[in-house]
């Protein structure tokens, strides 16, 4: 096997699924962002959401709070430490995989 | 609903616009400024006295608006936008320095993937500034060279960044500061012109953009709770 397959091969499975690397791109660029935000910004249904944050909270990459704002329930989601790092290092190999080139000439 | 923020955005630039989406910040801002700007001008209709504890209240609202806009608008957001379609982190203020004249030239949008919004910066205070300017250019066009100056900059601020004004609403306030050379204001209140068409000006975009947002987002249709499984 190739260079190149055995790092897709590496590739972290539960970021690497179109949906929750979806949800984690958009949680990567904000803060936090509440249940019906990240539904409606990727264009997911309730269920599909639910079950896709469900796998990356067991993972230990986003953190799910129940909160109140003002008198509005909301369920919010947020990055972890853990999340952040594993995130970034995918991108990193992603592009690794995609550009080597681009990456050899930052090193 | 139909999505009215530009696919070309990145997830953070998305976030950054989703803060106007209900048209409240400039709703907001816009009144303070048409308030500031109005009272000159009923203190002259109206024959009252001094303006000047007024001016300086309404100042002083301005003041704790503009530093604590975020938790303002974020109390009204929680009753109007946030049940209807959602929540995101609100937008901080850039830390980088700006880069004014750049963004002018500069093909490619200026800022990156954050959550980042220069709306205070690029907006509020040039329509704010514009209003100290009539001091330096006294004369009868005054306030309307600082009008038609400051729709052009916003225009060119603004355009490529997370809430670009369009050309014809820009147009709109330029036009609106060519008319106001003409309509019979006191002397003394001239000097507001600027404060009030700008804020005129912004107050009847947010309330529009308030408008729309809330027709094509009634309460009911909103769905957003975690499922358990």
């Amino acid at each position: 096997m190739n260079d190149r397959a055995e790092e897709v091969n590496q590739l972290n499975r539960v970021i690497h699924e179109p949906t929750r690397l979806a949800i984690l791109s958009i949680l990567a660029s904000v803060e936090e962002a509440d249940f019906l935000y990240l539904m409606r910004e990727g264009g997911f249904t309730q269920g599909n959401l639910s079950a896709h944050l469900a796998k990356l909270e067991e993972a230990g990459y986003i953190k799910i709070v129940k909160t109140f704002k003002g008198k509005y329930p909301m369920t919010i989601c947020k990055l972890t430490t853990k999340g952040k790092l594993e995130f970034n290092g995918y991108a990193k190999r992603m592009i690794g995989i995609l550009q080597p080139q681009k990456l050899a000439r930052k090193r | 609903m139909k999505d009215e923020l530009s696919p070309d955005l990145t997830p953070g630039q998305r976030a950054a616009a989703y803060w106007f989406v209900d048209g409240l910040p400039e709703l907001v801002f816009g009144l303070v400024f048409l308030l500031i700007g109005i009272v000159p001008f009923a203190v002259a209709w109206l024959h009252l006295r001094s303006p000047k504890p007024v001016l300086v209240s309404l100042l002083m609202v301005f003041l704790i608006l503009f530093i604590w806009d975020r938790r303002i608008l974020g109390w009204f957001k929680a009753r109007v936008t946030y049940p209807r379609t959602g929540y995101v982190h609100p937008p901080a203020d850039p830390t980088a320095p700006p880069q004014d004249f750049t963004c002018l030239t500069d093909p490619s949008l200026p800022h990156d993937n954050e959550n980042v919004t220069w709306f205070r910066n690029r907006t509020v205070l040039a329509i704010f500034t514009g209003f100290n300017f009539f001091q330096l250019f006294p004369g009868p066009w005054a306030p309307s060279i600082i009008i038609v100056a400051t729709a052009a900059v916003l225009y060119a601020l603004n355009r490529r960044l997370e809430h670009p004004y369009s050309l014809w609403s820009v147009a709109l306030l330029a036009a609106a500061g060519l008319v106001v050379h003409w309509l019979p204001f006191p002397p003394e209140a001239r000097q507001f012109l600027p404060l009030l068409t700008g804020g005129g000006w912004l107050f009847i975009r947010g309330l529009w953009t308030l408008v729309h947002y809330l027709r094509a987002n009634p309460l009911a249709h909103a769905s957003g709770e975690l499922v358990s499984e």
